[in-house]
């Protein structure tokens, strides 16, 4: 078993790094399926299936588990339908103003006028080519699509987890501050305010829950990522 | 071309200042005097967005309008609320609906149609203990713990049934097509050979189609004033659930009834068609 100060009060074994990092990408994919697209029968009972932990330190993420957890609980035939509906309720919305959804863009949240494709989709794409990544040609939306954004951070999560298994750990530092970098310099930028504005459209606990989880999460993972990176500032 | 603008082909008056330019950025300053941007029409406010809107309706009122709005669909909610007369699980819903609908396909799902008759107050979903089951009922995962660590798991799936709610049984006995139709032939006495004539085809082998009808009355003298088509009688008719369509107009249970009360009526050309098949 290897040991390396890292920057934290404690001694971080490399193992329970890569644990965690596993943990991240593990999240930031669900996460990003969540907004990517409606809920599905077979999605919806294997989250049925997934326990929640109760208490993380967070109380955002606490209350999106205990939300979902009590929406899981509580399935029926039509659920998928009524997620569907609640899915186009809170990010497609029904109004003919920018106000009138949680629109998942960070154009939207960061553009003088609120529209889509503005500045903030063109930096993104440039950081994603930067990382030689690309979307998918079936992928129709924006790159600043918050299921998008998301599946980034998973990516590099997933390289900083095989350069660690490498023993490339320069490498790894550096994903994990490309990982720091955007996460605070895009996603914590519009991402709290689209999920206020989730808890004003939302009718069911499922996606009540998911934008205190999203929420919580990006806060806790800024925490793991400055305490990791500090020393290497 | 000349250069003169009323050389132009359409007639106008078209002014061109000199210093035009039709490359010019003509977006609006959305910035209002106070320095403040705007541009937020229809914006509603925050507590707009999140209040619960309470219908304070009775339920009768709200199955009325429920039937009134979908009126085109009366017969499927008829329908659920007659088999959800004793506690029905889903599947056994989704197969009357896809049975009344198999000629005749709609935009609504049987989820649609069980929400919409839940929301006015005549359906309500239940266990089968009986125990309601709505948001004031939820049940509540599981606290698991696992190597010291607290968890919470879902809990098993229930089986949900619909049932009728007292008001929905109400409005299914208040559903009296007979009686409705025999009311309406009374009302327009001077239509009587028109709807038997109808009835009569559609209780033929295989029915008639909106083509046979309308060939069939048309041209009648009593509906040329005022102006009258096949359609007006077969549609009133499925209305009081007299026919019903299935590829062809076919007469129901109702509409022989309704045929057999018709049975004095005279109809010289109703003798005419049938004599020349």
């Amino acid at each position: 078993m290897t040991t390396k100060r890292i920057a934290t009060e404690e001694t971080v074994t490399i193992e329970s790094l890569i644990s965690l990092i596993e943990s991240r990408a593990t999240t930031y994919g669900l996460l990003a399926r969540l907004y990517q697209t409606e809920v599905d029968e077979t999605l919806l009972h294997e989250l049925h299936a997934l326990r929640f932990p109760t208490k993380t330190g967070n109380v955002k993420i606490d209350e999106g588990y205990q939300l979902l957890a009590t929406y899981l609980s509580n399935l029926w035939d039509h659920s998928v339908d009524d997620l569907a509906i609640d899915y186009a309720r809170i990010f497609i919305g029904q109004g003919i103003d920018a106000y009138s959804a949680a629109y998942p863009f960070e154009s939207v949240y960061t553009s003088e006028k609120r529209l889509m494709m503005q500045d903030a989709r063109d930096e993104v794409l440039a950081i994603y080519r930067s990382m030689d990544l690309d979307k998918k040609k079936s992928w129709k939306e924006g790159e600043d699509h918050i299921a998008v954004e998301l599946e980034f951070e998973k990516v590099l999560s997933e390289r900083t987890l095989t350069a660690l298994q490498e023993n490339d750990e320069d490498k790894a530092f550096s994903l994990l501050s490309t990982q720091l970098n955007f996460l605070n310099d895009h996603l914590l930028s519009w991402v709290p305010m689209m999920t206020e504005d989730m808890q004003k459209f939302a009718k069911t606990d499922f996606y009540r829950g998911l934008a205190f989880l999203t929420e919580g999460f990006l806060e806790t993972d800024e925490e793991f990522l400055s305490g990791i990176l500090a020393e290497n500032e | 071309m000349k250069d003169e603008i009323q050389n132009l082909n359409f007639s106008s008056n078209v002014i061109v200042e000199e210093d035009f330019d039709p490359l010019q950025d003509n977006e609006p300053d959305l910035e209002d005097e106070s320095g403040e941007f705007y541009g937020e029409f229809n914006k509603k406010e925050p507590e707009e967005l999140t209040a619960v809107i309470v219908d304070s309706r009775s339920a009768e009122e709200r199955i009325d309008d429920l039937f009134t709005k979908m009126k085109y669909r009366r017969r499927v909610l008829l329908d659920i609320l007659d088999l959800c007369q004793k506690p029905q699980p889903i599947k056994s819903v989704n197969e009357v609906v896809e049975a009344n609908q198999k000629h005749d396909r709609s935009v609504f799902s049987t989820a649609n149609f069980c929400t919409a008759l839940e929301h006015a107050g005549a359906l309500r979903r239940q266990d089968k203990h009986g125990a309601l089951i709505d948001d004031e009922n939820l049940s509540k995962p599981k606290t698991v713990v696992i190597d010291g660590v607290e968890y919470l798991e879902a809990a098993e799936i229930t089986e949900v049934l619909w049932a009728a709610t007292d008001e929905g049984l109400a409005a299914l006995k208040a559903n009296q097509p007979l009686s409705h139709l025999l009311n309406m032939l009374e009302n327009d006495p001077h239509y009587k050979p028109i709807y038997k004539r109808v009835l009569t085809l559609c209780a033929q082998e295989g029915g008639a189609s909106a083509d046979v009808l309308g060939k069939a009355i048309d041209d009648d003298p009593v509906v040329q004033e005022p102006r009258r088509y096949a359609p007006y009688f077969f549609e009133r008719l499925e209305s009081c659930e007299a026919l019903t369509w299935e590829s062809t107009w076919k007469i129901t249970k109702i509409g022989t009834k309704a045929l057999e009360a018709l049975d004095g009526v005279q109809d010289e050309t109703l003798i005419t068609l049938l004599e020349g098949e």
